[in-house]
């Protein structure tokens, strides 16, 4: 028998609902996003200013602005159960209190995805003519690993800045050092892709990351979800 | 704190005038003396936060999380030197004072960036059992950063630090690597003297508040 009367997915499932049912009423963050993803591009493009930029550059603002991005969905995905005192609500409903965890990552990555919708094509689109890219299947691989890791991060980060003071300013100071790992394992994974060189490095430290900041996230958000 | 202090003298006199010159660095290599043991004894204590925070969460003793901030707070002191002390080897092996290809290098900046943001973490929430607990947390997701930074970084930049310790042993004379354990042990003794005298401090400056507060008359938990 279960510890708790509603099991782990069905809770999952539950919350992730709710929350993309509430994204889907009133899509502030989802477009946030997209738009974020698009500017981005546009200022990093002006920043570097290369006619001929190497595939380093064009691949890397790609992911510069991905992480960026997930700051948005970060800085916002726990404030309404913070501010409204929903958390306690949560926290005393018969589920696990690692499937609020489980599930603000997952709403993390629906939101990942949906930017990268809009993002992705961007980047190729601004890409010069005779361009070196990634191939489209590698750079989804590369994509749908970091956005574990960066959903798993960022949902024990977004629990955790949403309860101190000062907590926009404290998601980038928490999450960027962490996903800093991650960035350089995509980004080598995106490079290595478009110079034709093998993946299989860059993409199992990616894995790596996923497996260990998702384990140590699950074992510790109890502890930041308990007042 | 006498222990420390014998082997760092100690130290000091076996890098001054017994250990012999490197080859290709010449004179400049024996900051590798101070450099690396010092890189080493702050990863050491930057573990030791982590294994306590781990132990706060397991048994919630406020002893552990004090414990693990005052390790990972002489983590980062040394830290600091060790991004003061890099640079300079640095400047005047290569030339330049920052190198991004060296990966040991910017391997120490990733992980001492991401304790920095311990700080402000433990410092943005009240004093008590929730500052305790992110305090935990976060230093607990330290251990993993340590690994991952290291493996990011060797994808990352070509190898251009002089690389010394291999798998089958140290690349160095025995007097050269005797003086390194010795420098390595007097900077871990100094470091744990320190942790030791903060932890006492902190525990005094705490059991000096629970007095003014009861002179107050307010209720004092014990």
């Amino acid at each position: 028998m279960s510890a708790h009367p509603v099991p782990f997915v069905r809770a999952v499932g539950l919350l992730v609902r709710t929350d993309l049912l509430l994204e889907r009423r009133a899509p502030q963050l989802a477009l946030a996003m997209g738009l974020f993803a698009a500017v981005a591009q546009v200022v990093l493009h002006y920043g570097a200013d290369i006619p001929q930029p190497p595939v380093s550059v064009t691949v890397g603002s790609l992911w510069v602005t991905l992480l960026l991005a997930t700051l948005l969905a970060v800085a916002r995905v726990f404030n309404a159960e913070r501010d409204e005192g929903l958390l306690d609500a949560l926290v005393l409903a018969p589920i696990p209190r690692t499937a609020i965890w489980a599930s603000k990552a997952l709403a993390i990555g629906v939101l990942l995805v949906l930017m990268e919708v809009v993002a992705v094509p961007l980047s190729y689109l601004f890409l010069p003519a005779d361009a070196p890219v990634p191939g489209l299947g590698t750079l989804l691989l590369a994509l749908i690993a970091g956005n574990i890791g960066l959903a798993a991060l960022g949902s024990l980060v977004a629990a955790v800045a949403s309860a101190v003071r000062g907590r926009e300013v404290m998601v980038p100071l928490l999450f960027l050092p962490a996903a800093v790992p991650l960035l350089i394992a995509c980004l080598a994974c995106s490079v290595n892709a478009a110079d034709g060189d093998s993946v299989v490095r860059p993409l199992a430290l990616v894995l790596l990351y996923d497996a260990i900041v998702g384990l140590l996230a699950y074992a510790v958000c109890e502890h930041a979800l308990t007042d | 704190m006498l222990a420390a202090g014998s082997l760092l003298v100690l130290s000091t006199l076996l890098i001054a005038l017994w250990v012999p010159t490197d080859r290709a660095e010449g004179f400049r290599q024996r900051i590798f003396y101070l450099h690396v043991p010092i890189a080493l004894t702050s990863y050491v204590f930057l573990l030791l936060g982590a294994f306590f925070a781990a132990r706060y969460l397991l048994r919630r003793d406020p002893l552990d999380d004090l414990r693990s901030y005052v390790a990972i707070h002489q983590g980062v002191i040394l830290g600091t030197l060790v991004l003061i002390s890099g640079p300079i080897w640095a400047k005047v092996s290569w030339g330049v004072w920052w190198d991004w290809s060296d990966k040991q290098l910017n391997t120490f900046l990733l992980v001492f960036l991401f304790y920095c943001a311990y700080f402000m973490l433990r410092f943005s929430v009240e004093e008590g059992a929730r500052r305790e607990r992110f305090s935990a947390i976060y230093a607990l997701l330290g251990i993993g950063m340590i690994p991952l930074s290291l493996g990011a970084v060797h994808l990352a930049g070509t190898i251009h630090h002089p690389t010394v310790f291999h798998h089958d042993g140290a690349a160095m004379e025995d007097t050269m690597f005797l003086t390194f354990l010795v420098s390595w042990a007097a900077f871990l003794a100094l470091a744990f003297a320190l942790w030791r005298l903060e932890l006492r401090g902190k525990l005094l400056a705490q059991g000096v508040q629970r007095l003014q507060r009861q002179l107050r008359g307010e209720t004092v938990l014990p």
